[in-house]
């Protein structure tokens, strides 16, 4: 595609404009592919790290026994589920509202590892709760709105996938991510909003956690490696999603 | 470790190896698909430079 201009020329007009710079598909490609790598080495290693101290160094649980070490993975994969739809619903919003492709595509490269983690934390979940309630399911509040939430992701990648222009399908995707991130405070509050069988939060930002030190490093390390790998994954789908775009001719000169 | 493969153990691998397949199973489709990109489009190619928003 086309014409004469180089990314200097970009460049030029970001120079009066800085804040288009990562707006621009090319900086952005470039910008992920140089930090992605390295943020998926530090996701790797803390998974190990983390997998290795959740596994053989913290203590067994005095009631749980050593199932309880399934929530090492079972919560923080929880928590990526519902901040990538959060995350998601705010690229969706911003690229509809502004008209950013970058940012259209940034929520389109998020779906897959949110619906991925969701995912995770609903079969980790059924793990722990067999052998914990005795049984693997109950339509518990919380665990009926991740369902939902599983569904909301499904319902945004068909929707998206099924629409074939590309910038309709961030337009209708929008629409869904909006609509459905209600369900987000739903699966957050739903333990202090009905009497259910989870437990509440034992984990709180500013106060103090009721579980024990050695038990929460391994929360703490796995969910920043969960954290690490959601971003390297969804930068490394995000310069597939803009080469596509851009072998499909749907990222165009745009006239300045 | 002080706890064996019987009991809670089969529950704690399970967890732990299908989180693992899951996310290395979804790093192995993004290669593959980065991969067909670079093929076909090749290898290490930037897109178009002068692309807008």
């Amino acid at each position: 595609m086309g014409g004469g201009r180089g990314v200097e020329d970009f460049t030029g007009m970001s120079a009066t404009r800085p804040w288009l710079t990562f707006a621009s598909p090319v900086h952005c490609y470039r910008l992920a592919g140089w930090i992605a790598p390295w943020i998926a080495v530090a996701a790797a290693v803390l998974f190990v790290v983390g997998l290795y101290v959740g596994l053989f160094v913290a203590p067994a649980d005095f009631q749980q026994g050593e199932v309880y070490r399934v929530l090492f993975l079972h919560a923080p994969t929880a928590w990526m589920g519902m901040l990538l739809y959060v995350l998601l619903a705010g690229y969706a919003g911003l690229g509809w509202v502004f008209n950013l492709r970058v940012s259209s595509m940034m929520a389109a490269s998020m779906a897959t590892t949110g619906a991925l983690f969701t995912l995770l934390a609903l079969l980790t979940g059924a793990l722990w709760a067999r052998p914990t309630w005795g049984t693997w399911w109950v339509w518990d509040a919380r665990t009926t709105s991740t369902l939902i939430l599983l569904f909301l992701y499904i319902g945004f990648i068909s929707l998206h996938s099924a629409i074939e222009d590309r910038r309709r399908a961030d337009r209708a995707g929008a629409v869904i991510a909006l609509a459905g991130v209600v369900n987000v405070p739903i699966i957050y509050f739903s333990v202090e909003w009905w009497s259910t069988l989870h437990q509440g939060a034992t984990i709180r930002i500013g106060r103090e956690s009721s579980i024990a030190a050695e038990m929460v490093v391994p929360f703490l390390v796995l969910t920043a490696a969960c954290w690490l790998y959601a971003i390297a994954i969804v930068l490394f789908r995000l310069r597939c999603e803009i080469r596509e775009r851009d072998a499909l001719g749907e990222l165009k000169v745009r006239e300045i | 470790m002080t706890w064996s493969t019987a009991g809670a153990g089969v529950y704690v691998w399970s967890a732990y190896l299908i989180t693992l397949a899951v996310l290395m199973g979804e790093v192995w489709y993004l290669v593959r698909r980065h991969r067909s990109g670079a093929v076909s489009r090749g290898v290490n190619r930037a897109p178009s430079s002068q692309v807008s928003r």
